[in-house]
């Protein structure tokens, strides 16, 4: 791997690790958690 | 090759993970999916939070949720989790992790036969992507991939919860009943049909494939273009062309087969290009 990409990729991940922290912070977690809990009657297909 | 050398291979990889993450058996006998707190993790891999045993969320059906309810916008935390498994592995997570692709696994070896999937049909994922999972749950405020597509929520929910919850079938239930079936007979012949034509979460991690921490070398120092890397790639890409193809799913079938060894998985770890040799998989 070109250094250049090696670094392009670093940054990328850190992008995308602060999106994760900003998901947490919005409250992401707890909206995804509650959706997931309930039955999803599209899934099923029966939605 | 130590205490844990099994877990390098493939199999063992997809097994335990998709027993892993759908390990919540009580949900089973109560036809009840599991509420936990792991249920705000979404792993980027297609396995259906209806399903009764699974322990964490789908990315795609949270991608969908967050667009369509009040919050009406990307789920920052699908997207940083599914990028994050991107840009470090890009589609290894495909190959060696995903409970579907595990399932397209399990029925391709059944059969010996093989057939050739035209390349157009490829491209059909991505259109997806866009139409079913961004687009139309904004405009019609549902979960159009689920609801109208996804074929693993029919076979971890669908088969699994609608008998037991005494709700008559309609439309939608044959509708996607007749879609696993589509997906998974084509399977039989073509592998990984549906990876490579419809999955939109495959469509979205192979746009990490290029610049992926984790990827994959070919020697062309070495290599002697005699096409064995294609012969026994599941998704039919001339991996010495290719390397970094938004098809690949990193599986690393084609490792043991080149005569002369000239594929390797490189790490930004890695000293020299290819550190790793089939036998690190």
């Amino acid at each position: 791997m070109k250094k250049r990409n090696k670094y392009f990729a670093m940054i990328v991940l850190i992008m995308m690790l602060l999106l994760i922290a900003a998901g947490l912070v919005t409250g992401e977690w707890a909206l995804i958690k509650n959706n997931g809990s309930l039955i999803c009657f599209g899934c099923i297909g029966i939605g | 090759m130590g205490l844990f050398a099994f877990l390098k291979k493939r199999f063992w990889h997809q097994l335990l993970f998709s027993l892993g993450i759908n390990a919540h058996l009580k949900g089973f006998l109560e036809a009840h999916p599991y509420q936990g707190a792991a249920k705000g993790l979404c792993l980027p891999v297609l396995n259906c939070y209806s399903c009764p045993g699974a322990l964490t969320s789908c990315p795609l059906g949270s991608l969908q949720y967050m667009i369509y309810s009040n919050a009406r916008h990307l789920s920052l935390m699908v997207l940083g989790i599914v990028g994050s498994a991107g840009i470090l592995a890009g589609r290894w997570v495909c190959g060696h992790l995903c409970p579907f692709g595990f399932y397209q696994d399990l029925l391709k070896k059944t059969t010996k036969k093989s057939l050739k999937l035209p390349r157009i049909w490829t491209k059909m994922k991505y259109v997806i992507l866009f139409l079913f999972v961004v687009l139309l749950p904004l405009l019609l405020s549902k979960p159009a991939f689920c609801t109208l597509i996804c074929p693993a929520g029919t076979l971890q929910g669908g088969l699994t919860l609608v008998w037991s919850l005494g709700i008559p079938l309609g439309f939608i239930y044959f509708w996607k009943l007749g879609l696993l079936l589509f997906f998974s007979a084509f399977s039989l012949v073509i592998p990984r049909f549906f990876c490579r034509t419809a999955c939109p979460l495959g469509a979205f991690l192979g746009f990490f494939n290029k610049f992926s921490l984790f990827s994959i070398h070919v020697d062309m120092n070495t290599c002697i273009s005699c096409d064995a890397c294609r012969k026994v790639c599941p998704v039919d890409i001339n991996i010495s062309e290719h390397p970094a193809s938004a098809e690949c799913i990193r599986c690393g079938d084609c490792l043991p087969a080149c005569p002369v060894s000239c594929i390797t998985f490189t790490s930004p770890l890695s000293k020299e290009k290819g550190a790793f040799n089939e036998a690190s998989l």
